[in-house]
Parts: structure tokens; sequence; C-alpha cells
């Protein structure tokens, strides 16, 4: 019985862990296409970045890395 | 430059000479690019900075987060910040219009409001999300105001009077929305999960599809494209010419997209 319990929540969480599907792109009308042109690390969790007014100059933040 | 603690927000002031850093130390950092030295520090905030903005002008720099309140600082002269006292929990975003009379800000309290620059008075309070309101982002021209919030949809709004336009039903959190600069593209990033589902990913590191950046058609709210990441999505922002998204979340990392028009 304790043993059913235990999947049952585990199988509960599991299915929470999921998310919904959403939607599909679509196929028709203008859009855009993306392509990974380059990435590079931070120090801990990757926050934000911001760009400077005339483009030139990006910048970003972090915070610590987990420990 | 290192701001104690780490720094969840930045922005550059609009000569980009400096830039400002919002801390867990409940502090504003402003950081002189010239000399790679802090210039001065704003405090008074009671809680983590989440958010920043410098109005178009350069003039206004408004910061808020854990303690509900939004502060905004006149950068030509010292003294106390208008401080704009309304939201009930967290303010996640702020975001100056482009015009620079109104600001939006988006908070835990699951409300937008819409505030007067000049007298900090809120102008609107836009109901609706049914969870918290994480990030939000202006139109280029001013007309629409976009959030994004924990109940897993982007709202598109019309800034004026704060009428609701469009729902769009996104199948998970949205932690962050951005205006390509032409208007005609919105990008979102967020995470698939609720609270269950992040402490089983904490605990497993399962949990993320793969497809958390998207990029919707303002027009018709039609998704484009799905791009793929190996985890949350924190933060996305085009660059100043649209040519390029750059994506930051827990994986560690940041990503530099090109972007291409594709007519259809």
């Amino acid at each position: 019985m304790r043993l059913h319990f235990i999947l049952a929540t585990a199988f509960a969480l599991a299915l929470c862990a999921c998310g919904t599907a959403g939607p599909e792109p679509v196929a028709g009308g203008p859009r855009i296409q993306a392509s990974l042109a380059a990435t590079w690390p931070a120090a801990g969790p990757a926050r934000q970045t911001a760009f400077s007014r005339d483009g030139r100059l990006m910048a970003s933040s972090d915070v610590p890395a987990r420990s | 430059m290192a701001h104690p603690g780490g720094a969840p927000s930045i922005a550059f002031s609009r000569d980009g000479t400096h830039l400002y850093s919002g801390g867990y130390d409940a502090t504003v950092r402003d950081w002189d690019l010239g000399r790679h030295a802090l210039a001065r520090t704003f405090k008074g905030a009671r809680g983590s900075i989440w958010t920043l903005d410098v109005s178009p002008d350069g003039a206004k720099l408004a910061a808020a987060g854990e303690d509900a309140l939004i502060r905004i600082w006149d950068l030509g002269r010292s003294g106390s910040p208008l401080t704009l006292n309304g939201h009930r929990r967290n303010v996640w975003d702020v975001r100056f219009s482009p015009d620079g009379t109104q600001l939006a800000s988006g908070s835990f309290d699951k409300e937008v409001r819409l505030w007067d620059v000049m007298t900090g008075k809120a102008l609107h309070v836009l109901k609706g999300h049914s969870q918290a309101i994480v990030g939000l982002d202006y139109s280029p021209d001013g007309k629409l105001l976009a959030t994004g919030a924990d109940d897993s949809t982007i709202r598109f709004w019309r800034a004026s009077d704060g009428v609701r336009l469009r729902v769009i039903e996104n199948g998970r959190h949205v932690d962050k929305v951005a205006f390509s600069p032409d208007g005609h593209w919105l990008a979102s990033g967020g995470h698939a999960r609720g609270a269950v589902g992040t402490l089983w990913h904490e605990l497993t590191g399962d949990g993320s599809d793969g497809a958390s950046v998207r990029i919707w058609r303002v027009a018709d709210g039609a998704l484009v494209t799905n791009l793929p990441h190996p985890d949350d999505v924190i933060y996305v922002a085009f660059s100043r010419d649209g040519r390029s998204l750059v994506t930051s979340g827990e994986d560690d990392r940041f990503r530099l997209w090109r972007l291409q028009l594709v007519e259809g």
C-alpha cells in the first residue's frame, strides 16, 4: 500500500513536471528563421543582456554560481 | 564590474558611457565604462532589484524589485527618487514608453500598472493575468504593450488606455517578452514547469522540452519560430538592428541567434 502511494506520488510529480505542448509554428505568411551564431558562458545562471543605443555594445549579467 | 551578490538587472545610459546594475544587495550601481569604475550608488530599496530601465531621453532611471515600490531617479541631479506606490508584491519588470511619458510595471500581484512618469500617479491598472506578470515591453511606436506571465499567456494591450487586445496561449510560463525594433515580431522566453515541476527539475535535472524561445508575428499573434534551448530561458533581447536575438538562461550560457526574414 505504501509503495503504491509512493509510486502514485512520483507519477503525479512527473506529470506536473511536464509542460503543455503549446502552439505549433505556422507555415504561411512572413516569418523569421533563426540560426545559432555563437554561445558564451556565464559565471552562473545567466540573467540579463542589454544593448547600447548605438548598438555597438552589449552587456550581460549573471548571478553567482549555485553551490 | 562586480556587483556584490550578483546583478539580475542591467541597463545602459542613453549615450552608452555608463551601465547601471541592479543587485541582490538592494542597490543600483552606476558604472563609468570609460574608467571601469563605480561612479555612484543609488540606495533606499529594501530588497533585490529585479528590473531597471532608462528613459528614452536618458534623463531618468527606473528601478523596482522585491519591496514592490518603483523608484525613478533624475540622473541629472542628486536627491530622492520619485516613488511609485501601488503594487502589493515583487515588481518583476518596468519599461518606459517610447515617448517617455509613461512607465509600465508588471508584478507578482498579477497586475500591470501604467504610470504617469511626471506625477507618479497610476493611470491604468490592467487586470486579466491569473498569475505573476514577469515580463513586459512596449512596441517601438508606443501603441502596444505586451505582457508575459506565469499563467502561460502573452497579452497585448492598447497602451493609451489599457484595453486588452489579444491573448496568446503560450503553453508554458513566460519570463520575458521583447518587441523587435521594427515592431513586427515579439520574442518570448520562459519555462515549461510550475512550482512542482521546478522542484522536480532541481532534484533530477529533467523537465525541459528544449524549445523555450519563441518568436511571434505581432500582426496576427501567430507563432513563427521555436528556438531550441536546453534549459529555462530568463531573458531575450533583440539587437538594435533587429538582425540578432540574444537569449540567456539557466544553462549558464548566452546564445546569439542570427535572424532572417522569410516572405511567405
